[in-house]
């Protein structure tokens, strides 16, 4: 009787060890997120494998966020942690060192492999990276790739799925494309003359061979001066800016001055920043950017 | 009385310019040593004669094209990888996508022959080199329309790097949008002809630049 509650002992704990073990393996890598974007590109990527976990809760500006504690807890629980890195949340930093993760939690930069552009209507300045890599669909599906990869590499078992899972993405979001170039096809740009509150969009106008002839805002979420703003009106006026893109979820006064200074057409544009973090917001946000583009340039060439 | 002799020194200040004088060497000093220790390498790459900046020198046309050129380089590796794997045999004797392809099937931009293509500039791609030993292809964009645009070259070839290797691409461009296509690939062949290679400024450039890594 003995013998056998031993034996069944001997064999049951290894087993049940095994099992342990086994589920600890396999417990999904949980992926910190710090824009709305990566939320968006890691959830496609991932699928049902890996938990995707947003840093900072939705609903705050990613242009000026003082980290919480909860973050450090949030970033302690995190198993790799995808960052901009190129000045559009370096508070994500500040959160790891004060965790003290630092060195130790893997950041996968997901613009490693991106070719920068400088911000928009920058000529004859000193150049500043466009940190807005993420308001695009080449530079996004770049960015996809890197971050398909790096989780690929953290996660090796479930690699080739994920690059599966990121070509997929990228071909939808470039049919997405294709369908928006399809309805500009017909319409004369040669009238359209735009300007941006904020530089942003400098990617998204690029790869569709537009020009952001002036962007409002000097410096990366500054407001101009009263004397930046006069030269900007003039700028506008001397160029013939016949639309103006503000940002969908931030009210500007300073739009409002510039419409009546100018006469320009107003539109916003989605900075993807705002709003609960959704596997969708990418695509759906991208869509409604390239549905005001559109509609902006048909107004300017039906002169509406 | 013995007369007091006194030598009195002339009012020039030259004691006291002397040691503003050396005061203000001094502060030069602690300050040159102080910048040269706190100096950071610039995290741009420097550029040879024969290299151009995608950041800097890149007009707004050719910096998009380069852009797509780069995230498309990508996926082509991949394709690659499964022609060569689970193509047929025709598809691995000849194991890179042709220009129809990636612009019906995978619409890849600057392939992609839509609106944002002829915005611009309508290049005309072709591939002028597709071999399946150690994977190598050369895709070529001419006849660009707009003002000041370029010629591009894409080519992707493995980047040995002692035993290992990567799979690499490198794009460059051409002043003449009507150049021939080249005959050859190799980088001085390419330099001799009036080439250039695009180099980014990348993102990682940049993380290195903010975080001093």
């Amino acid at each position: 009787m003995w013998a056998f509650a031993r034996w069944t002992l001997r064999a049951a704990v290894p087993a049940v060890l095994a099992l342990i073990g086994s589920a600890a393996l396999a417990a999904p890598l949980k992926i910190g997120v710090t824009l709305h974007p990566y939320y968006s590109f890691a959830a496609n990527i991932v699928g049902d494998r890996a938990e995707i976990v947003p840093l900072i809760e939705a609903g705050n500006n990613p242009h000026n966020y003082t980290p919480q504690p909860d973050d450090m807890r949030r970033v302690l629980e995190m198993d790799a942690l995808i960052v901009n890195g190129i000045g559009h949340d370096e508070w994500a930093f500040e959160i790891v060192r004060a965790a003290g993760v630092e060195g130790k939690l893997p950041l996968i930069y997901a613009n490693d492999g991106v070719a920068l552009i400088p911000i928009a209507a920058d000529e004859g300045q000193a150049k500043v990276v466009n940190p807005h890599t993420f308001v695009s669909t080449t530079a996004a599906i770049q960015q996809i790739y890197t971050i398909a990869r790096a989780l690929g590499e953290l996660d090796p078992d479930n690699a080739t799925y994920y690059r599966d899972n990121a070509r997929a993405y990228a071909t939808r979001i470039r049919r997405l494309k294709a369908e928006y170039t399809a309805k500009l096809a017909d319409l004369d740009v040669s009238q359209f003359r735009c300007a941006t509150m904020h530089g942003a969009y400098g990617y998204l106008m690029q790869e569709f061979g537009l020009r952001v002839v002036a962007v409002i805002e000097p410096r990366h979420g500054v407001e101009p001066t009263a004397r930046q703003l006069a030269e900007t009106i003039d700028k506008i006026k001397a160029a013939n800016v016949n639309v103006l893109f503000a940002e969908k979820y931030f009210a500007s006064r300073l739009a409002d001055t510039i419409r009546n200074e100018t006469g320009v057409r107003m539109y916003a544009f989605s900075h993807m920043s705002d709003g609960e973090y959704t596997a969708d917001l990418f695509e759906r946000e991208t869509r409604a950017n390239l549905e005001t583009l559109v509609e902006a340039i048909r107004a300017v060439a039906e002169g509406d | 009385m013995t007369p007091r002799l006194e030598i009195v020194r002339p009012a020039g200040g030259r004691r006291e310019t002397f040691v503003v004088a050396a005061v203000v060497a001094g502060i030069l000093a602690v300050n040159a040593a102080a910048v040269s220790a706190r100096r950071v390498e610039s995290s741009e790459p420097r550029l040879l004669e024969w290299q151009i900046s995608a950041f800097y020198d890149l007009g707004s046309a050719d910096q998009a094209i380069y852009n797509a050129l780069t995230a498309a380089s990508e996926e082509l590796w991949w394709a690659h990888g499964e022609l060569l794997t689970f193509g047929t045999e025709e598809e691995r004797a000849d194991p890179w996508p042709t220009v129809e392809q990636l612009d019906a099937d995978y619409v890849m931009p600057p392939f992609h022959r839509d609106a944002s293509w002829a915005a611009l500039g309508e290049v005309e791609w072709q591939r002028i080199a597709s071999f399946s030993f150690e994977g190598s292809a050369v895709y070529f964009g001419s006849g660009g329309k707009l003002e000041g645009q370029s010629a591009y070259l894409l080519s992707l070839s493995h980047t040995h790097k002692g035993a290992t290797y990567a799979d690499g691409a490198s794009v460059w461009i051409h002043a003449d949008p009507n150049v021939a296509p080249p005959d050859t690939v190799k980088r001085d062949s390419l330099i001799l002809h009036g080439w250039k290679e695009v180099v980014p400024y990348s993102g990682a450039m940049e993380v290195r630049r903010l975080k001093g890594e």
